[in-house]
């Protein structure tokens, strides 16, 4: 049985769209309260054994031209209701397969379980993330920022907050300066 | 640890200046770097003692953040390999080669046979190169100076053969998108079939000094143990995994750039300490010459670029005569290319575990965000558990076996 209809026999709706990237196997969930259930499910799950977590990373989308996969999903959504996407890197000694979950969180208040009662490795990876891209996980030991120093404001990898610099104008980026325009630093 | 045993000193805030206070219980907080020299960089960590004993250890990281993810989301695909140097600088080739494969992934394209097999070359010279500083520092924090000393003679002739190849001899930005910035002078073969003939009688001579040393031994045995399930559920990679009795290598078990066509062993421990670490690594500096003598006796004849003009610039020579090629180099150096929208994760082996790069792009010719998953970042959360009942002394030895780089962790 492939793990995709497990999670959908296990999960129903909580499992989103899935599909097949340059021999990737990404998986969406639906539902953000669900991430951990589905993760620990992956990791005891004898079929499947994803016991180790690679990489736990964010996208923030806000300035996206297009989507970067065929989703299906409304590319207006970017920046509502779809702003920031969570990736999860599972991999499995086992099977040497990799699973790539992806969580759709919004543009206020973003926020979703914590897998480190999953994976201790979550850890570190949770609060890099939460530190520059402003995403809280709920049910982390210890959510504080781990780059940068404690009174820092903002979170710098989200679109809105702009690089320290100025792009140089060529013909093929007039309209993606103009766009970033607004959230430039006065 | 599990998520709820995690200990108060963790909420300390961390005050600028000296945070010399009493802690919880009577128990002394002592603030180790970020300017201590054992501790490999800026890190710095706040120890709750009791006596001598170390109760938590808490690493306080992030004073060389540089934002390299964010600087990366303003420079084109080929000009973020100059960033991916930066990151672990002792084994810049590996990040090259693991952003070069991600970005490679998304565009859906191989570099050619030449540029595959050098790749292997140079990135396993680069895995001893990063392994000789960290034997180094590993004997140099127990008290053991010569050692580095040595390590670092023979790290010397490896830089050399970088910068032979790409004129850095550490930011060398040699492996791009596609293939290599230019391909191999003709000294290269002699140069590393000399490595291949001095480097073993090296190995041996580092172990005469440390394999059997009772000081040593007496420093790193039975330290800094990790089980064989604390070490997958903390997701340390390369030589701790290993160590703790995980049969792991990227190289064999999803093979990248050709790796599946070398015949080299994977060490592998048991007992999880940082005496298991050092036997491991320099087995593994040995398999990796293994690696290099196959590829140089197989290196084929060929490019080392692919030919798709719209990704890799064309040769020099034909600026000066074809229109073509000289509008491909100008779009190329001024706009970048245009990866499709995808998206791409890549991990590979590098000397400290698994080095990992997300790619997103929507279609422009810069990445909407690169994320690199630096194993000296993951590998550092262990320290805690290794170090715990442990005395100041011995946190010195284990933070040299986890061999972090703080450049990678901070990025």
């Amino acid at each position: 049985m492939s793990v995709v209809t497990a999670l959908r026999e296990t999960f129903g709706e909580a499992i989103g769209l899935d599909l097949e990237f340059r021999g990737q196997l990404i998986v969406w969930i639906e539902q953000p309260a669900q991430i951990a259930a589905v993760c620990s499910f992956l990791r005891d799950d004898p079929r499947f054994q994803y016991r180790y977590l690679s990489d736990l990373s964010a996208i923030d989308r806000l300035t996206m031209e297009q989507e970067s996969l065929p989703t299906g999903h409304d590319p207006a959504e970017m920046t509502g209701a779809r702003r920031f996407v969570v990736n999860y890197q599972l991999l499995s000694m086992t099977h040497k397969q990799r699973l790539w979950l992806k969580v759709g969180l919004g543009a206020e208040a973003p926020s979703l379980p914590s897998v480190t009662p999953v994976w201790t490795t979550a850890d570190f990876l949770e609060r890099e993330v939460y530190d520059l891209m402003g995403i809280a996980f709920e049910g982390h030991p210890d959510l504080r920022r781990i780059l940068l120093p404690d009174d820092w404001a903002g979170h710098p990898l989200r679109k809105d907050y702009p690089p320290a610099y100025e792009e140089v104008q060529f013909s093929h980026n007039f309209e993606r300066i103009e766009k970033q325009r607004k959230y430039a630093r006065r | 640890m599990t998520a709820s045993t995690r200990h108060p000193a963790d909420t300390i805030p961390t005050p600028p200046g000296v945070t010399l206070e009493p802690g919880p219980d009577d128990k002394l907080i002592l603030s180790m770097g970020p300017h201590h020299p054992s501790t490999h960089g800026v890190l710095r960590l706040i120890l709750e003692l009791d006596g001598e004993i170390v109760v938590h250890a808490t690493p306080d990281i992030g004073f060389l953040h540089t934002g390299i993810e964010k600087t990366a989301e303003g420079l084109t695909y080929q000009q973020v390999i100059t960033v991916t140097d930066r990151m672990d600088y002792l084994a810049p080739l590996s990040n090259n080669l693991g952003y070069a494969l991600a970005v490679e992934k998304l565009l859906g394209v191989e570099a050619p046979p030449r540029a595959q097999v050098i790749r292997v070359i140079l990135a396993e010279l680069q895995r001893v190169s990063s392994h000789l500083v960290w034997l180094g520092t590993q004997g140099m924090d127990l008290g053991a100076i010569s050692v580095f000393l040595y390590a670092l003679r023979e790290r010397e002739k490896l830089l050399d053969i970088f910068e032979l190849c790409s004129g850095a001899r550490m930011m060398a930005s040699y492996f791009w998108v596609g293939g290599l910035l230019r391909d191999v002078p003709p000294q290269f073969e002699g140069a590393v079939r000399k490595i291949l003939a001095d480097f073993p009688a090296r190995f041996d001579e580092y172990e005469r000094m440390l394999t059997h040393n009772p000081i040593f031994l007496e420093r790193t045995q039975g330290l800094g143990i990790l089980s064989k399930e604390e070490a997958i559920s903390l997701g340390v990679g390369g030589a701790i995994l290993r160590g703790s009795g995980v049969d792991w290598d990227l190289r064999r078990d999803m093979p990248y750039s050709g790796y599946e066509q070398y015949a080299f062993d994977v060490p592998l421990g048991a007992r999880g300490d940082v005496y298991e670490r050092y036997l491991l690594r320099v087995r593994e500096m040995r398999q990796s010459l293994r690696i290099v003598k196959q590829a140089l006796d197989r290196l084929p004849e060929g490019p080392v670029r692919i030919s798709d003009r719209k990704i890799m610039p064309p040769p020099r020579a034909e600026l000066a005569t074809s229109m073509e090629a000289l509008i491909h180099h100008f779009k190329l150096f001024t706009e970048g290319f245009k990866p499709p929208p995808g998206e791409a994760y890549q991990g590979i082996e590098s000397p400290k575990g698994e080095f990992g790069v997300m790619v997103v792009s929507d279609g422009t010719a810069k990445p909407v965000r690169a994320h690199f998953r630096g194993p000296s970042f993951v590998n550092l959360q262990s320290l805690a558990q290794m170090v715990r009942g442990r005395y100041i002394a011995d946190v010195v030895a284990c933070i040299a076996s986890i061999d972090i780089v703080l450049g990678e962790v901070d990025r």
